[in-house]
C-alpha cells in the first residue's frame, strides 16, 4: 500500500542514504576474488530525528503511526542532495526524461549541468518511483549514465525531477526512540527502497 | 544432469567478475509463464521474460549430478500478489501446473552491460512442478513455495488402488482395458469372454 506521503524533515539530524549492492562476497584477494553480481542495487535509508519540540514530536509520531510499520510506503528526497551541484537555482520546469535501451536516462533541459552524484527521479510505468544517481558529469541535454539502471517511465505522468528527486521507501525493523523527562526527544528509523515491477 | 559449459560460458566464468541472472519457464497447460529475476523485461531467443526481481527466488541450493536420483528444486515466490490474477504468481495459481514441465536456466552477461547484452547460458535444469505450499500467518514473509522434481527417472510411489472401469475412464475416456474388471472380490478376471457370460455383471 502506498500513500505517497512525503517524510517529515523538521528535527531531522541524519539522513544516511546508501546504495546496497546484491553481490556475492569476494573471499580471497587472488585476482580480485570471485564476485557474482546478482541483481540491481537498491537504496537503504537511516533517519535520525533529534531535539524535537512538542509539535514536531507529535507530528512525527503521527507520521510514523500512519506508516503502520512496513505497510504504507512514503516518499523522500535527500536534504543534502536536493539540487544538482552545478545548478543551485534550478527547478524542474521544462524538464523531460526518457529511458534508453541500456537503462540510462536521457535528460532534456535547457542549460543542463549534471555532476556525478546528482540525484534524479521519475514516476515509473509500474506506478512507483525510479530514484537514481548520475555516475558521470553531463553538460547539456543527453544521456546520463545512472545507477541503479532505470525501468520504464510512466507515459502520461512521468513527473521527472532533478530538484528534490523522490524515492519510495518503506520502514523496516523497529524504531528506536527516546522521550525522557527533559523532553530531549529523539527517534531513529530504518527504511529501504520499494521497487514496483 | 548439467549440460557441459560452452567455451564462451567457460571464459565468462573464468573472468571472476560475473553478472548472472536466472530464467524460469513454467509450461502450464494454459500457456507458458516466463520470468526472470531482474527488474526489466528482456527477450531471449525470441521469448519475452517478465521482470520478477525479488518476487522469485531459488531456495537453498540446486543439486545436479549424473546419478539416477531425483534432483529437487524449490522455488519461492513472493505471496503478496497471489490473489491478483494479473500477477505472475496469481496466473500460476490459476493454471494447471501440477506435473507440468519447468525449465530453470542461469545466464551470465557481460559484466559492464548491466545484464543487457551477451547472454551466455551456463546452467540449465529441467523438471516437473510437483507440490505447492502456501504458508500463511506467523511473523514470516508471505510466500508461495513450489517444489519441483527432476532426474533421469522419476520414481512413482506405489498406488494401492483397485482400478475399475469407472476410474480408468476418468484417466482416459476411450480406454476399455478395464471394462471386464470384476468389482467383486475373489472373482476371476475374465478375458475374451462376452459380457453376457460374466457372472455378477
Amino acid at each position: 500500500m502506498s500513500s505517497g506521503e512525503l517524510m517529515l524533515y523538521k528535527g531531522l539530524k541524519q539522513f544516511d542514504l546508501r546504495l546496497l549492492e546484491r553481490q556475492s562476497e569476494a573471499n580471497s584477494r587472488a585476482g580480485g576474488g570471485y564476485v557474482v553480481d546478482q541483481g540491481a542495487p537498491y537504496w537503504a535509508l537511516t533517519l535520525r530525528y533529534e531535539g524535537l519540540n512538542e509539535a514536531n514530536w507529535r507530528a512525527l509520531e503521527g507520521w510514523v503511526t500512519r506508516r503502520r510499520k512496513s505497510l504504507v510506503t512514503f516518499t523522500a528526497y535527500s536534504p543534502q542532495l536536493q539540487k544538482p551541484f552545478a545548478m543551485p537555482s534550478a527547478d524542474n520546469s521544462g524538464l523531460s526524461m526518457s529511458v534508453t535501451s541500456s537503462g540510462d536516462v536521457s535528460v532534456t533541459k535547457s542549460s543542463l549541468i549534471l555532476k556525478a552524484g546528482d540525484m534524479l527521479s521519475f514516476y515509473t510505468a509500474a506506478g512507483g518511483y525510479y530514484f537514481g544517481r548520475a555516475l558521470n558529469d553531463k553538460t547539456g541535454s543527453g544521456t546520463v549514465e545512472v545507477i541503479p539502471k532505470a525501468t520504464a517511465i510512466h507515459e502520461t505522468t512521468p513527473d521527472p525531477k532533478i530538484v528534490q528527486a523522490l524515492g519510495e521507501f518503506q520502514l523496516v525493523g523497529e524504531r528506536t526512540s527516546s522521550d525522557p523527562y527533559d523532553k530531549r526527544r529523539s527517534m531513529s528509523l530504518e527504511a529501504r527502497q520499494v521497487v514496483r515491477l | 544432469m548439467p549440460a557441459p559449459f560452452s567455451t564462451a560460458g567457460r571464459e565468462k566464468l573464468r573472468a571472476r567478475q560475473i553478472s548472472d541472472a536466472w530464467f524460469f519457464d513454467l509450461y502450464t497447460d494454459e500457456g507458458t509463464l516466463r520470468g526472470w529475476n531482474q527488474q526489466f523485461a528482456i527477450t531471449l531467443s525470441g521469448d519475452e521474460y517478465e521482470p520478477l526481481g525479488d518476487k522469485i527466488d531459488i531456495d537453498v541450493e540446486i543439486n545436479s549430478g549424473s546419478d539416477l536420483v531425483a534432483e529437487p528444486l524449490t522455488i519461492k515466490f513472493d505471496g503478496a500478489a497471489k490473489l491478483d490474477n494479473t500477477s505472475f504468481v496469481g496466473r500460476l495459481l490459476d493454471r494447471t501446473w501440477h506435473q507440468r514441465r519447468i525449465r530453470v536456466r542461469q545466464f551470465v552477461f557481460d559484466v559492464t552491460s548491466n545484464k543487457r547484452s551477451e547472454a551466455t547460458e551456463v546452467f540449465s535444469w529441467y523438471g516437473n512442478m510437483d507440490t505447492l505450499s502456501d504458508p500463511e500467518g506467523g511473523s514470516g514473509p508471505a510466500e508461495i513455495i513450489l517444489n519441483c522434481e527432476s532426474g533421469t527417472f522419476r520414481a512413482l510411489a506405489r498406488n494401492n488402488q483397485t482400478v475399475t472401469d469407472v476410474n480408468q475412464r476418468l484417466r482416459d475416456a476411450n480406454d476399455a482395458s478395464f471394462k471386464n474388471m470384476s468389482v467383486k472380490p475373489f472373482q476371476r478376471v475374465p478375458f475374451g469372454i462376452g459380457d453376457h457370460k460374466i457372472a455378477g455383471l
